[in-house]
């Protein structure tokens, strides 16, 4: 049983696959979400490490997931990593997170800055 | 003389009634046609002038040329071409003189285009291309990460035979990312929404990255690099875009070559520039495929080479980013010589008179070499 805890916040089924699987080889636990409103409810009950997430999503955007995880003490330590194919979309918000990536993502990617989280949370 | 005259104004009154009677032809034009007399004045005028002039056929009868244009108009022998704003309508009026079988001009036709329906569609076009290229990132996204998951073996070991497939697969996979983002730059720049982000750097930290770009997505390619001694420490430009310039030359040259090794050159061709120059010994560009090889889309000529078409989407976005950075880029090659690129850009941006516009691309990209 690992220590790490991760949310995946994605609600195109295969990337939410490729992520988990990822994140999941970096040594976490973790946890798949697909849509936002779903996510904050979520939010309220757990600490992940570190959550993937997704800007375009069904009922809640990932940005307000962003601000809502930014606005919260007790998630000060959780780091959140956008992965979204519409950049322009994170113009406003993308300095509240610690990375922004760009689809497409390599697994590796993913894998690789998971690791370099999970070592420094732990 | 003054019988000329006559016969003059006789001819074109004949030919204004010729036209009345085939008005019919006229009313289905969709351009505005009005055809003005000797003296300037209007003396037919289809309803699509009406429409895109906003006023009555009859009441466009009763103006000339300067009243319909807005602005003083010397009618005469020459063809000319005007703008005419109409609130957000941009209007192109073409003035054609009209002469008879002895060279007398009779009559000019003021044909009235509407240039909005153009700049729309340019918009629905690069809206459309940038909607589309967003939304095959997240699938493509999909596919490369299963062709990264299969070959770290998350999914057991592979035979060295699926191992090649599925590496073809992610070759080929790549290659599907780079035309999107081409063409999402292509988008970017019609739509004049790329702004260049300059910052000082390094020519070792351009040539790193161009060659780091390079090892991640080929192998066999075998590159070379130099720095000139006098290339200053630091430089001062878009990094990210530079990079793209030069990968995508590389890209070019590779196509073009059959050599396998490139050279990558930074050097200072003058006191003002600093220029990146790429190029090889490979089989080189006929020169027929040389023409206008920096232009997406030629226009009307002979049939493309299908062998550098898809070069033609990355050349051209080298060439609109270089215009932006007030540089130029000059192909040089030879059927067996070897190809050699090359890009000169201003060291300092001060001695960059920002007022000199790129010129008309169709015009100036249509050279191949282009001036230093």
């Amino acid at each position: 049983m690992s220590d790490l805890f991760a949310l995946v916040v994605e609600d195109h089924v295969d990337s939410a696959i490729i992520f988990s699987e990822a994140v999941r080889r970096a040594g976490f636990d973790v946890e798949t979400i697909r849509d936002g409103k779903a996510a904050l409810e979520r939010l309220d009950a757990v600490e992940p490490d570190i959550v993937i997430l997704d800007l375009n999503l069904p009922q809640v955007s990932g940005m307000d997931i962003l601000r809502r995880i930014r606005s919260d003490p007790r998630l000060a330590k959780t780091r959140v990593v956008i992965v979204t194919a519409h950049p322009e979309m994170a113009r406003d918000i993308q300095d509240q997170a610690d990375l922004l990536l760009i689809k497409p993502v390599a697994f590796s990617q993913i894998r690789k800055l998971a690791t370099d989280i999970g070592s420094l949370a732990k | 003389m003054k019988a000329d005259n006559q016969s003059v104004s006789e001819r074109t009154r004949q030919l204004i009634e010729f036209l009345d009677k085939n008005e019919a032809v006229l009313k289905e034009i969709d351009e505005g046609v009005v055809v003005f007399d000797l003296g300037g004045r209007a003396a037919i005028a289809n309803p699509s002038a009406a429409r895109l002039l906003e006023r009555p056929v009859c009441e466009i009868m009763r103006c000339d040329i300067g009243a319909l244009v807005g602005k003083e108009v010397e009618v005469d022998g020459r063809e000319q071409v005007l703008e005419l704003r109409r609130g957000d309508k941009v209007l192109l009026v073409n003035l054609v003189p009209i002469h008879d079988a002895w060279g007398q001009r009779i009559c000019t036709v003021g044909v009235f285009h509407n240039l909005a329906q153009e700049v729309e569609l340019d918009h629905a076009r690069n809206d459309f291309v940038s909607l589309t290229s967003h939304e095959l990132r997240t699938p493509l996204s999909a596919v490369l990460g299963y062709i990264d998951m299969l070959k770290e073996d998350v999914y057991g070991p592979l035979t060295s035979q699926q191992r090649g497939a599925v590496e073809r697969a992610a070759v080929n996979t790549k290659q599907l990312v780079s035309l999107i983002n081409n063409l999402l730059d292509q988008a970017q720049i019609q739509a004049g929404g790329l702004t260049l982000n300059y910052v000082p750097f390094s020519p070792v930290q351009l040539v790193d990255s161009v060659q780091m770009t390079l090892a991640a997505r080929r192998q066999g390619l075998k590159l070379t690099t130099s720095i000139a001694d006098d290339v200053p420490a630091m430089l001062y430009g878009d990094f990210q875009r530079l990079c793209q310039v030069v990968t995508n030359l590389l890209d070019s040259i590779v196509k073009f070559a059959d050599s396998g090794t490139v050279h990558v050159g930074i050097y200072k061709p003058d006191a003002r520039h600093w220029a990146v120059r790429i190029l090889d010994t490979g089989r080189g560009i006929p020169p027929e495929a040389q023409h206008d090889i920096f232009v997406l889309f030629r226009r009307a000529g002979g049939p493309m080479q299908r062998e550098y078409q898809d070069t033609r989407l990355g050349l051209s976005i080298v060439r609109q980013l270089v215009d932006r950075m007030k540089g130029k880029v000059k192909l040089e090659s030879e059927v067996g010589g070897g190809t050699r690129f090359t890009v000169v850009l201003p060291l300092a941006l001060e001695g960059v008179d920002e007022g000199v516009s790129s010129g008309d691309e169709g015009e100036s990209i249509g050279t191949r070499e282009s001036s230093l």
